[in-house]
């Protein structure tokens, strides 16, 4: 085994896909996770890969919307990453990138959609306004109610299922050590480098040596920046996905919705997947809400998603509901990824929070080449954990 | 053959449903599933390779059972078999063919 | 009120009862006689569940399981089944056990739950909520059930539940088991016993569960043709704990059956097997033959020693798994017991699970029979009572104790029971072959999730194989692959099945028609394949 350059924490797709990248380019990487592999909000999302703003960032007036836009940049980047990822990793990954649809059924929505495009196209994405007329044509699946659309022809999905394993597989071919049922509980800095708490399953905890952390534990990045004394404004929050059973290719596409919150899909077995955001609910340890057990279903929130998806795809209609489940995503305070070095502890690193299954691999990508090179080939600074420098100032220990 | 028990058993009177568009006799209160067995037809839907999914387990378990029921001229989702009462008039759509 | 016209309740829930088999049944008299609210719930049109899976109501059948073994079960059935008293709630699937939340009413913000479907939806939630009076407790210990009735989805609130949603049978997978005509062997006695219809007419019973001697009796009686019936376990083992002298004395009522029912089989010429397991199932279109294969003293099958029966249906019969998805959704501790049923849900002396006033009864503490249901279904609704502040902790033991006797007496015939049913260790996985139908639903074939193990060193669970390969992902949710899975798992990885664990188990805990949960009127067919 190399000696650890670099140990990853967490197994979702920013972990496996930010080894696999490490050792790529070298490096001796330990990843550790504390279940199983790609088991949290990597492989329970909706697999969407959206492009266009999500419905999140833009329905908080213009102000805010203009300054969450800033992702673009980035999501143009993953875009390319998308395309090139099968073949990167020898993998069916069942990536579809047939179009996206955003729909609107009240002219509020349009107006929704016109802000959307405006914004879209300063930061250089080029998506198209449907009338009605168009939709009808491009997507006869959906209900008469629609009466415009925003279209970016490379949106699309790609199954989570899949994608984190095919990473963790090549990373192990490269030489990788990835524990599984492991946690980390202690991160410690010694002069220049780190040392790595970790238990594993029987209990037994062992100390591991390194030039350089990773943070990638998702919903869990702020747990884990308590163990090194940080503060990162990370929040846990509970969403819902529901899956419809299987039927004959319908929809292509990516539909999401102007003003509700709604993403449908269908995969490549036919299934149908249904989500958005509805929020589920966190169970209560004490007075704190607990991040460490599968929260609950919302049923109320799982009517109203499938209601709303029925609505717009009539057809499903007659499915039944196969399954319903809950998953815990990282939001930062200000929407944007926390991604990059943090100045207050040299040689932590931090990849978390956003959608991070569309910008995931890009992510590991380019923090693996600040890890390793100093720079990435794209500026992330505009996604730097430096901006709450003016909170870790206070709580660095040099 | 399947067969209904007749000795000590008195049904009420029989009734038509429709398998397929064809008319089949059944008896209300008796499961869609006897009927459908019944009268011959153990293949109740198609797996995704297109093979014939056949009923396991008679209480609500496996879901192969699931067959589109229409009654009333509304086509309702499909339902159960094994649980879903026959009621006279009731059409069922099963898969045609092996 | 009737099933079939219950529409909205607007009485308060003070328990509610999932199973209306011998256990829900028995708890239902004794919370009815103490003056408390029960409402039964039940996916079956009728009461009685599994053993006594009744014939529709407007059907007269002159001698409805006449055999002594059904007395006491039919007696708890009669005892409840016309009480009006009871919220009765047939062709009703309670999908999820849910904590109750502040955060009832949706939130009608801009982001989804405006517009007046959701609104709708709103409004026949209150419908059909049970809400309790001022004077109830709601807090820490209520339960909200989430329920598909005939008109669509629902919550109903509950002071205490009693979850007794029995077992279902445990599928051996095989080449062949997936073919028109493969069935449980509960199956095939539920068609005879429910619904007077015999379900074929060649029938070959195999697997390890004495059940299938009742089966192959009824069949006869019904005008069948059995083929074989043919049981893994050699005979001298048999008989070796058949004639264990706590079960002989005790219990010599059930062996007098067995062995009536024995030479009824001789009588008829039925070949009865011993020693032998089913190793596959062919035919063109459906079952034409079934073979069957010796398996060695050393508990391994020889292919070369087979026999081959010319049948129309094959029953297969293994035993039981616990219906514990339900109990695993609600977050109950659980504990696995291999030849007792599976995953089965932990409990205290009163039945109450791990969560405050969720309890439970029957098959799902521990595959024990209808009889020890029966005293279960009763101790814990003693146990709600009590918990309930209906009765102080004396009156309850009092009240509890016969039955408690009685259940600690059919414990100890269950557990001889179980391990002479228990199918030898290791025949799963001998049966299934490379390119058998592991998981039927998405059609997983063994291979593939073998192939997926070697490709993926990581994958140690059940659900991390679930996400990796897709097995357990279909409509049974996977109630007919999980065991299987569990097996393969734990054989690839060196462990024992419940360190795989479990499928989790999510609410909704069977697929739902979305009509049932939109409630709007679905005019389109659905799509077809
Ligand atoms: C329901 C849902 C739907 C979503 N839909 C989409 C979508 O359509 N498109 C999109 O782009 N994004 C979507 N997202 C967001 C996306 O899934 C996440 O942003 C992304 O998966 C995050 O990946 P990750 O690797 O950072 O986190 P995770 O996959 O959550 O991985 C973090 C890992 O860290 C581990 N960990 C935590 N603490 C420790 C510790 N102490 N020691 C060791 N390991 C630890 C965890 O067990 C976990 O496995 C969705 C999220 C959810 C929940
Ligand atoms: C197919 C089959 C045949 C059997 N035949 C016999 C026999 O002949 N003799 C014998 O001694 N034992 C038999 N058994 C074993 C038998 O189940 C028990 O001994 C006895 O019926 C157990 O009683 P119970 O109350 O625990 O559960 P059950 O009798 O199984 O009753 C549970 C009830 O709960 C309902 N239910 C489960 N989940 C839900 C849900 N989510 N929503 C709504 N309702 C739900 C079911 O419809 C069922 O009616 C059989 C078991 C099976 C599976
Ligand atoms: S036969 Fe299994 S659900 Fe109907």
């Amino acid at each position: 085994m190399k000696p650890v350059n670099v140990v990853v924490l967490g197994g979702g797709l920013v972990g496996c896909a930010a080894a696999y990248y490490l050792a790529r380019r070298g490096a001796g990487v330990l990843l550790v996770e504390q279940g199983d592999l790609n088991r949290e909000a990597s492989g329970r999302n909706a697999g969407s890969l959206h492009f266009q703003l999500e419905y999140r960032l833009i329905r908080y007036g213009d102000e805010l919307a203009a300054q969450f836009a800033q992702i673009i940049p980035l999501s143009l980047v993953a875009l390319e990453d998308w395309r090139g990822l099968e073949a990167e990793l020898r993998a069916d990954l069942e990536v579809g990138m047939h179009g996206g649809l955003i729909v609107a059924e009240s002219d509020a929505d349009v107006a929704l959609l016109e802000r959307r495009q405006a914004l879209q196209e300063k930061w250089g994405l080029a998506s198209q306004l449907l009338s009605a007329a168009e939709v009808r044509r491009m997507a006869p699946y959906l209900a008469e109610s629609v009466i415009a659309a925003g279209y970016f022809p490379h949106e699309g999905h790609a199954n989570p299922r899949l994608v984190a394993p095919a990473f963790a597989r090549r990373a192990e071919e490269l030489g990788v050590t990835i524990q599984s049922q492991t946690r980390v509980t202690g991160l410690m800095r010694d002069g220049a480098q780190w040392v790595v708490t970790v238990v594993d399953r029987s209990g037994r905890a062992r100390e591991v040596i390194a030039d350089a952390v990773l943070n990638a534990a998702g919903a869990w990045a702020g747990e884990i920046g308590a163990l090194a004394h940080l503060h990162l404004p990370i929040f846990a929050v509970p969403l819902s996905m529901n899956v419809i059973e299987r039927a004959a290719p319908l929809i292509p596409h990516l539909v999401q919705h102007a003003s509700q919150r709604l993403t449908l899909k269908q995969v490549a077995a036919g299934n149908v997947l249904v989500g958005g955001g509805w929020p589920s609910r966190f169970s209560r340890e004490g007075s704190a809400m607990s991040t460490q057990r599968r929260a609950d279903p919302v049923v109320e929130n799982v009517m109203a998603n499938l209601t709303l998806a029925a609505r717009l795809v009539p057809a499903i209609g007659g499915l039944h509901l196969l399954r319903s489940w809950t998953g815990i995503t990282g939001i930062t305070t200000d929407q944007m990824p926390l991604l990059g070095a943090v100045p207050e502890a040299p040689g932590f690193f931090v990849a978390a929070g956003g959608a991070a299954f569309t910008h995931g691999p890009t992510y590991a990508r380019l923090v693996s080449e600040l890890i390793l090179e100093g720079r990435p080939s794209v500026s992330i600074d505009l996604y730097s954990p430096a901006r709450f420098s003016h909170i870790n100032n206070f709580m660095a220990s040099v | 053959m399947s067969k209904r028990i007749t000795v000590g058993v008195v049904r009420p009177s029989p009734v038509s449903i429709f398998v397929n568009g064809k008319a089949v006799e059944a008896y209300e209160g008796e499961s869609v599933l006897t009927a459908l067995i019944a009268a011959g037809v153990l293949a109740t839907s198609r797996d995704s390779f297109g093979r014939l999914r056949t009923p396991f387990c008679n209480m609500g378990v496996c879901f192969d059972c699931l067959v589109e029921v229409e009654e009333g001229g509304r086509v309702s989702s499909r339902v159960r078999a094994c649980l879903t009462p026959v009621r006279a008039g009731l059409r069922v759509v099963v898969p045609e063919g092996r | 009120m009737g099933a079939s016209d219950q529409q909205v309740s607007d009485a308060t829930c003070d328990v509610a009862i999932i199973g209306a088999g011998p256990s829900g049944l028995a708890a239902a008299a004794v919370l009815r006689e103490h003056g408390v609210g029960v409402t039964v719930i039940d996916e079956q049109p009728r009461a009685g569940g599994q053993i006594l899976r009744q014939p529709p109501k407007n059907f007269s059948v002159a001698h409805w399981l006449p055999a002594k073994l059904y007395d006491r079960v039919k007696a708890a059935l009669h005892a409840v089944s016309e009480q009006q008293d009871i919220d009765w709630r047939f062709q009703s699937t309670v999908l999820g056990i849910l904590r109750p939340s502040a955060y009832r009413t949706l939130r009608a913000d801009a982001s989804g739950a405006a517009g007046p479907e959701s609104a709708a939806v709103r409004s026949h939630m209150e419908r059909q909520t049970s809400v309790a009076g001022p004077d109830q407790k709601l807090g820490g210990g209520a339960h909200e059930l989430w329920i598909q009735g005939p008109s669509g989805c629902y919550l109903l609130r509950a002071n205490a539940v009693l979850l007794a949603p029995g077992c279902y049978e445990r599928p051996l997978a095989f080449p062949g088991w997936t073919l028109p005509g493969v069935m449980g062997a509960g199956a095939i006695q539920g068609f005879v016993k429910s619904q007077q219809f015999v379900p074929g007419n060649r029938f070959v019973l195999a697997g390890s569960h004495p059940l299938q001697l009742v089966v192959a009796d009824q069949l006869l009686t019904a005008g069948a043709q059995v083929a074989a019936v043919v049981f893994t376990q050699r005979k001298q083992q048999a008989l070796r704990m058949l004639r264990h002298p706590f079960v002989a004395l005790r219990h010599h009522r059930q062996l007098l059956e067995t062995s009536h029912i024995l030479r009824r089989l001789r009588r008829a010429g039925v070949p009865v097997i011993f020693g032998h397991t089913i190793v596959r199932a062919d035919g063109a279109h459906a079952v034409e033959k079934a073979t069957i294969a010796e398996i060695n003293p050393s508990g391994t099958i020889d292919h070369h020693k087979t026999h081959v029966f010319e049948c129309d249906r094959i029953g297969v019969c293994h035993g039981f798994l616990a219906s514990s998805e339900l109990a695993r959704q609600a977050g109950a501790d659980m504990h696995w017991k291999d030849h007792a049923g599976g995953w089965l849900a932990r409990h205290d002396d009163w039945l109450e699970s791990s969560i405050k006033n969720l309890f439970v009864a029957g098959e799902i503490t521990s595959v024990d029979g209808a009889d020890a249901a029966l005293e279960k279904g009763r101790i814990a609704a003693v146990g709600i009572l009590r918990s309930l502040g209906r009765l102080d902790d004396n009156r309850a033991r009092s009240l509890a104790s016969n039955a408690r006797k009685r259940l600690s007496h059919l414990q100890r015939f269950a557990a001889v029971l179980q391990q002479l049913a228990q199918p030898p260790a290791g025949l799963a996985l001998q049966t299934m072959s490379d390119d058998t139908l592991l998981c039927r639903c998405e059609s997983i074939q063994r291979g593939e999730l073998q192939r997926a193990l070697a490709d993926n060193k990581h994958v140690l669970s059940a659900d991390a194989a679930k996400l990796l390969t897709r097995v357990g992902m279909g409509l049974c949710q996977g109630r007919l692959c999980g065991d299987n899975v569990a097996r393969v798992i734990a054989d690839a990885r060196g462990v024992q099945p419940d360190e795989v664990g479990p499928f989790q188990a999510q609410a909704p805990v069977k697929p739902v028609p979305l009509a049932a949960l939109t409630r709007e009127r679905i005019t389109s067919p659905r799509p077809r394949m």
